[in-house]
């Protein structure tokens, strides 16, 4: 230590070398310098010993630069080089073991490899390319021998300049002429962008260790060229590495790149190769279920990914793909099979609600009027939140063709809730609509695909067994709405709506599984001799071909079910034996797997060869009038339709289809359009199945909203429970929850047992920091239905704000033992826990923390850009709890913030960051992400993947981090969103809640980022709203940039 | 320390003492036995073979020849015939097999003075096309060799009559990544560096790093051409981004200064491309890293491309001896495993450790 003082009585001025202050050899000098260049030099003089020799002056001083610049040359030392004892016994054993192994192994190979070499050697050479320029050369490169020949008359070797002058392209169009310009090219610039590489490896006379060698460093290559992002040349080199030998791991590689270059059949391939050799590989699974995520094959995509789950239980790229896959497939799917996946993905959503809270009254509150056209029927809020959620997934299947994975946006249940006779009907439009060739669809049918499968391997019971699940399904729907009403005429009304529902339902199933068929002609009238006996007259062979295109159908595999169907009706046919039913099953399944594929004309023929052997089959017919109306053939589909009606009336698909249709032709051959029909068959009193009410329905479509009519007059107090929850709905949405309050208990006053209500006021009550009230309801509701996962999250939110930490933390496992997925409770619960361990005298106080939840969410946006400025007092005391909570969150954050560092190459890229960003809510990333995205490319990178929420973040990314920056850039991004594929969709979905109010409070925001927005007389069009809340209405958007107006949208009415 | 053992290590496994000057040491393909190639006192050449076993290296063979060996290359034999490429003092290009040494099965005086550098190319499953050995010599020239064709050159690249002869000391192939393309490069003592393309026969692109270029080498010789990594007599290296050459001013690169000692070798980690080893005079090894940037490519004011290049970082640095490293060669079959030969008239195994985690 005394010698480090010793510089402070030196006073010599500078340093010999570098001339820096003696006074600068000091602690205090260092620790503040920030200069790294001259630390470094400090160092190097304290190193050299020319001052003297402070050792632990010289530490700290490479401390220092160390902090400074971490790459800083002057930290290279040289070092000794290690030597065994620098590591611990075990790393040692392992690095000698393997190595000794791999002496041991090679030794002996090389013995072994001196007996086998022998003539293999003479083989190899004849596959050698020729000489360069030499005699032995190919005719085809007779000049260049020519010009080799004059070279080696001359004796004299070219010099440089030679080499220079040397005239290419003649040379070139000398030895091959369809090489010259290339050649001529190539010699400055402009090589070919991908370089033309075998992809196979002649591996003639080598043994199987060399193969071995060769395969891995061609793999090896693969691997390099993937890291740098040079996918195709990635994908050539694992191809290569195949070649010689075909490995799980080259074929895993491959496969990956291929997902890179978004070449989805490949990969899928690829992983099934992989999977074929290993059928655990959790990567190959994992890849597999995401390219099946982006072929739509939802179910197949979480089939593997619970595969993945089951081998790794803690594998998180696995369970986040899982969480994802279930959002969109929510949004495809109908009502899932078991009750608890289906209460699974209600909660999910109404923990989506929580995030935050519009969207949450948004979501409870939708059966509140949406204003102008949708209106609610008295009765259909009744139905349980179960059954509500049922028409959401209904309605989200609505989702028109391309529209990618969907999450459910809450605003969407606006939609959902006009189910009035005339929106009834677009709704269901949307789910028929959703049933042509694409998307949609998909999933249930897949679904049902599944059943069909699983009934099938049951063969003669398999069809009591679907019945049985049937009637179970409807038991368990009906219960839950007897909870949820109180007058047996309510009831009555429910399951009839039920009915539809579940009729929609069931005749999905009755339409999509080849099994189910034969089920609904048993369950017809019960007279059907046919009935579920043929089944089993399906030769054995052709039976596990048929379910082997059950299963690939199911995988989404379309094409090669239908080889699959083929080969099973080749075979039947073949057979010379009698079945038609089977063989109208096979064709109507191959019909299926054809209008899958969007080959619309195949699937006519084959529904129709269905249909001769078996008139009036109803899937056959449906799929014949899916096919048709999507090649504009109306009036055919119309008349399929009707008569899929005439069977059963009960499918609302083919319903809801013939009402749109007719509006269609109504459109194009005016009012006597009827008169162009080609005659609609009678169906004969046989064939049809669930007649309803005994009434002649079939040709009256709407005739069971005339009966919902009548019902609904009985339905007074119903009406006025509506009502007030609608009001009360209201008054959330407002912000008024003493008024909602109120409302809600005039509702209670009418009906007790709707738990909806409770919860909704408990919601109220939280919100006004009446924590034990809120507690009380959420009690209540959890004595009626003890599993009701929003009562616990709302429960624990109160115990939250009654300091009660430890049932607080009760509560939230509770949620998450319900449905481990619920984020929100996940982050209150890590709050909670933390506030737990903390002492409980530190806690503040209820309010605050309920601010605390809301201050997370916007305080962290503005981030640097707009500081903290919103924080008020309150938040102060609560702000280092959230700066906490931020810093948690950093690691995901970060991760997202690194994918967007780099410009997506392409739509997947984008993407996957843009997922990344929006399960994160990372608007910090996604600005950054936006800033380096050419606006341009915005269209195609989002593709048909626009989505409210996603639209949702970007207008809030540009709002908090662009818009300061680069309005021009706002501007850009904003016209060229609104070139995007689903754009209008999406415009068509969002809130246009609270606008008056928004608006107001954002005008000065807007004015401040120099963007004006124009509006039509009527309505605001688009505005940034607050709290991540973009506002968008009516199909139109308009945006000026102040002093140059340009109209991103030109009003469309 | 903690985090230190996170990184790449250097430990040396076995080292060996010898009599002679050491040039060059290769291992052997497919095998752990290795090569020493060098200069007895006497002043013969002198090749070694070793075979590691256990923790020792146990002297297989030796070999002795007129000429001092000064450098050599497996890189176009094939695996099964594994015959070794030599060039010597006295400007010979001989191969060899070594299970019948005695007699070249290959010979030629290729050039006038001892053949400072070697390179092979399609052999070892490496590199599409013939198999082809490039020599580079004091004589100024570079000489390309099919083991087919006796006695001459299939391509020669020398100056223009009268021009001062440069040099050369070092050669490289590259960019063999189908028949017909294939590029030599070799870099001169006067800073020079040339990259010869032999599908076209043409100077394709020349530059001068201001001090004699001791190494070069392509990160690999079978992909369309990559990276190059040139050494230089002041402790410099430079990488060049070979995917791209702008029409003026050629590949984008970046340099590196090590030390004041000159770097003899680079040798990239056959493993990884993108892991490159330099040998120093002052008896030191570097391991480094290339980090390639975020875009490789850009388009100029005149919309022509033109390369961007990365960063390298250092992963280790040792010292192992006061005296030159000269030679360094990686094992092509064990990741990690590496030789290197010093004027100390010593051969080292040294073992990389933790190369799976960079």
């Amino acid at each position: 230590m005394g010698d480090d003082s010793v510089p402070l009585f030196l006073d010599q001025g500078t340093t010999k070398r570098y001339k820096i202050l003696i006074d600068h050899l000091d602690y205090k000098f260092i620790e503040k310098c920030t200069d790294v260049k001259h630390l470094e030099k400090i160092l190097r003089v304290l190193r050299s010993g020319e001052e003297g020799y402070y050792p632990e002056l010289t530490l700290f001083c490479e401390k220092r630069v160390e902090h400074l610049d971490l790459r800083s040359r002057a930290l290279r030392k040289d070092k000794p080089l290690a030597t065994a004892s620098d590591f611990t016994a075990e790393e040692w054993k392992t690095i000698n073991d393997e190595l000794m192994s791999w002496v041991t192994e090679m030794n002996e190979d090389y013995k072994k490899s001196q007996f086998l070499r022998t003539d293999t050697v003479h083989e190899r050479q004849d596959n050698l390319p020729p000489i360069r320029c030499s005699s032995s050369c190919l005719p085809a490169n007779q000049n260049k021998i020519l010009q080799n020949n004059q070279r080696n008359k001359k004796n004299v070797p070219r010099d440089y300049s030679e080499w220079d002058k040397f005239d290419v392209e003649k040379e070139c169009s000398k030895i091959d002429e369809g090489c010259e310009e290339n050649n001529s090219k190539a010699r400055f610039l402009s090589r070919p962008s991908q370089p033309v590489i075998k992809k196979k490896i002649d591996t003639t006379g080598m043994t199987k260790k060399e193969k071995i060698f060769i395969a891995t460093h061609e793999k090896e290559k693969g691997n390099e060229a993937f890291a740098i992002g040079d996918y195709v040349e990635a994908v050539t080199y694992y191809t290569r590495s195949i070649s010689v030998i075909p490995t799980a791991a080259a074929y895993n590689n491959k496969a990956q790149a291929e997902i890179k270059l978004q070449d989805w059949d490949s990969a899928l391939q690829d992983c099934e190769k992989v999977l074929d050799m290993e059928p655990g590989n959790v990567k190959a699974l994992i890849r597999r279920a995401t390219v099946h995520g982006q072929l739509q094959n939802y179910q197949a995509a979480i089939e593997d990914l619970n595969k993945v789950l089951c081998i790794e239980p803690e594998n998180a790229i696995a369970k986040k793909n899982l969480l994802q896959t279930e959002m969109k497939m929510k949004g495809l799917k109908p009502v899932s099979e078991t009750q608890g996946k289906g209460k699974r993905i209600l909660i999910r959503d109404i923990e989506d609600s929580e995030v935050d809270e519009e969207r949450w009254e948004n979501t409870e509150g939708c059966e509140r009027s949406g204003g102008d056209k949708s209106y609610v029927r008295a009765g259909h809020f009744l139905c349980s939140w179960k059954c509500f959620r049922r028409q959401i997934n209904l309605c989200n299947m609505r989702m028109p063709q391309g529209c990618g994975p969907l999450f459910v946006h809450p605003s969407f249940t606006r939609t959902i809730v006009s189910s009035d006779d005339a929106s009834s009907n677009s709704l269901l439009n949307f789910l028929v609509e959703a049933g042509v060739p694409v998307r949609g669809e998909a999933a249930a049918e897949e679904e049902a695909m599944g059943n069909a499968q699983k009934k099938f391997h049951s063969k003669g019971g398999g069809g009591k067994g679907e019945d049985r699940d049937a009637q179970k399904q409807r038991e368990s729907t009906e219960c839950g709405l007897k909870k949820g009403t109180s007058e047996k005429k309510t009831q009555k009304r429910l399951s009839d709506h039920e009915g539809e529902v579940n009729g929609y339902l069931h005749s999905d199933r009755k339409t999509e599984s080849p099994e189910a068929e034969k089920i609904c002609r048993s369950q017809g009238a019960g007279s059907q001799p046919v009935a579920g006996g043929s089944s089993t007259s399906l030769p054995p062979i052709a039976a596990k071909l048929k379910s082997e295109g059950n299963e690939l159908f199911k995988s989404g595999q379309f094409g090669e079910a239908v080889l699959k169907y083929s080969e099973a009706i080749e075979y039947v046919i073949g057979l010379g034996e009698q079945s038609p039913d089977d063989l109208s099953i096979l064709y109507s399944n191959r019909a299926a797997c054809y209008l899958k594929e969007g080959n619309c004309s195949d699937c006519v023929q084959d529904c129709n060869r269905a249909l001769e052997l078996q008139p009036f089959s109803l899937k056959p017919l449906l799929r014949r009038a899916m096919a048709n109306e999507s090649m504009e053939r109306y009036r055919q589909a119309y008349i399929d339709y009707k008569t899929v009606l005439q069977i059963d009336s009960s499918i609302q698909a083919a319903n809801d289809s013939a009402n749109r249709i007719t509006k269609t032709l109504i459109d194009q051959d005016g009012p006597s359009w009827r008169e162009k029909l080609p005659p609609i068959p009678v169906v004969p009193v046989a064939a049809q199945l669930h007649r309803w009410d005994g009434g002649n329905e079939e040709n009256k479509p709407r005739s069971t909203t005339d009966t919902n009519r009548e019902e609904q007059l009985q339905m007074n107090s119903e009406e006025k429970f509506k009502t007030l929850k609608n009001e009360g709905n209201d008054f959330v949405r407002k912000g008024k929850y003493e008024e909602a309050v109120n409302k809600y208990s005039e509702c209670m006053k009418l009906n007790t047992k709707e738990c909806a209500i409770y919860t909704n006021r408990a919601l109220c009550y939280l919100k006004l920091n009446k924590y034990e009230e809120a507690k009380q309801d959420c009690d209540h509701v959890l004595q009626i239905e003890d599993s009701n996962i929003k009562a616990f999250y709302r429960r624990a939110l109160a115990y939250k704000g009654l300091q009660n930490y430890q049932a607080s933390v009760d509560d939230f496992n509770k949620v998450l033992l319900i449905d481990p997925n619920v984020l929100e409770a996940k982050k209150e619960l890590k709050e909670v826990t933390q506030l737990l361990n903390r002492d409980s005298s530190a806690g503040a106080s209820g309010p605050q923390k309920q601010r605390k939840k809301i201050t997370i969410q916007e305080v962290t946006e503005p981030d640097e850009q707009e500081g903290r400025h919103f924080a008020t007092s309150e938040d102060v005391v609560t702000d280092h709890a959230t700066s906490k909570e931020a810093d948690q969150e950093d690691v995901p954050l970060k991760t997202s913030e690194k994918l967007c560092i780099s410009e997506p190459s392409n739509a997947y890229d984008f993407g996957q960051i843009i997922n990344a960003v929006n399960i994160n809510k990372d608007k910090a990333a996604c600005a950054d992400l936006l800033t380096i995205t050419d606006p341009k490319k915005l269209p195609m990178l989002l593709g048909n993947k626009l989505e409210g929420e996603i639209f949702s973040i970007f207008i809030q990314s540009l709002e908090y981090y662009v818009v300061g920056k680069d309005p021009g850039l706002v501007y850009q991004h904003l016209f060229y969103l609104s070139k995007a594929e689903r754009f209008k969709v999406v415009l068509a979905f969002l809130s246009k809640s609270e606008k008056e109010q928004v608006f107001k409070r954002d005008l000065q925001l807007i004015r401040s980022m120099q963007i004006r927005l124009c509006f039509t007389s009527k309505m605001p069009i688009l505005f940034f709203g607050h709290g991540g809340k973009a506002v968008v209405d009516f199909n139109v958007l308009i945006v000026e940039v102040v002093g140059n107006a340009r109209p991103l949208v030109k009003p469309t009415h | 320390s903690g985090s230190g053992l996170e990184r790449p290590q250097l430990v040396t496994y076995v080292q060996q003492a010898l009599s002679y000057t050491l040039f060059d040491c290769k291992w052997l393909p497919r095998s752990a036995r290795l090569l020493c190639l060098g200069s007895s006192a006497r002043g013969t050449g002198l090749l070694q073979l070793y075979e590691l076993q256990g923790g020792r290296l146990a002297l297989l063979r030796e070999i002795e020849k007129a000429k001092p060996i000064k450098c050599g290359t497996f890189g176009a034999t094939s695996l099964q015939q594994r015959y070794l490429a030599t060039g010597d003092f006295g400007g010979n290009l001989n191969i060899w097999n070594l299970e019948a040494p005695e007699i070249p099965v290959y010979s030629v005086k290729g050039h006038k003075e001892i053949i400072n550098s070697i390179d092979g190319v399609g052999g070892l499953g490496i590199g599409e096309g013939a198999p082809e050995i490039v020599t580079g010599s004091r004589d100024g020239t570079v000489k390309v060799w099919d083991p087919r064709q006796k006695d001459t050159p299939v391509a020669n690249m020398e100056p223009v009559q009268g021009e001062n002869k440069r040099d050369c000391w070092t050669v490289a192939f590259g960019n063999a990544y189908n028949q017909d393309e294939r590029v030599v490069c070799a870099g001169y003592d006067n800073g020079d560096i040339k990259l010869f393309d032999l599908k076209n026969m043409s100077l394709r692109w020349e530059t001068n790093i201001k001090n004699g270029v001791c190494s070069v080498e392509f990160d690999r010789k079978d992909v369309y051409m990559n990276k190059l990594v040139a050494t230089s007599l002041e402790g410099k290296f430079h990488v060049f981004n070979m995917r791209t050459q702008h029409p003026t001013k050629g590949f984008a690169s970046v340099s590196e200064k090590v030390q004041k000692s000159t770097i003899w070798q680079v040798r990239h980690l056959p493993q990884n491309r993108d892991i490159f080893m330099t040998s120093g005079g002052a008896g030191s090894l570097h391991l480094w890293k290339y980090e390639y940037p975020a875009q490789r490519l850009k388009k100029d004011s005149e919309e022509a491309e033109m390369g961007l290049v990365g960063s390298v970082s250092l992963l280790q640095n040792v010292t192992l001896s006061t005296q030159p490293i000269s030679s360094l060669d990686w094992s092509p079959d064990k990741k990690g495993l590496c030789v290197c030969g010093a004027f100390d008239q010593t051969v080292r195994v040294l073992i990389v450790t933790k190369l799976n985690k960079v």
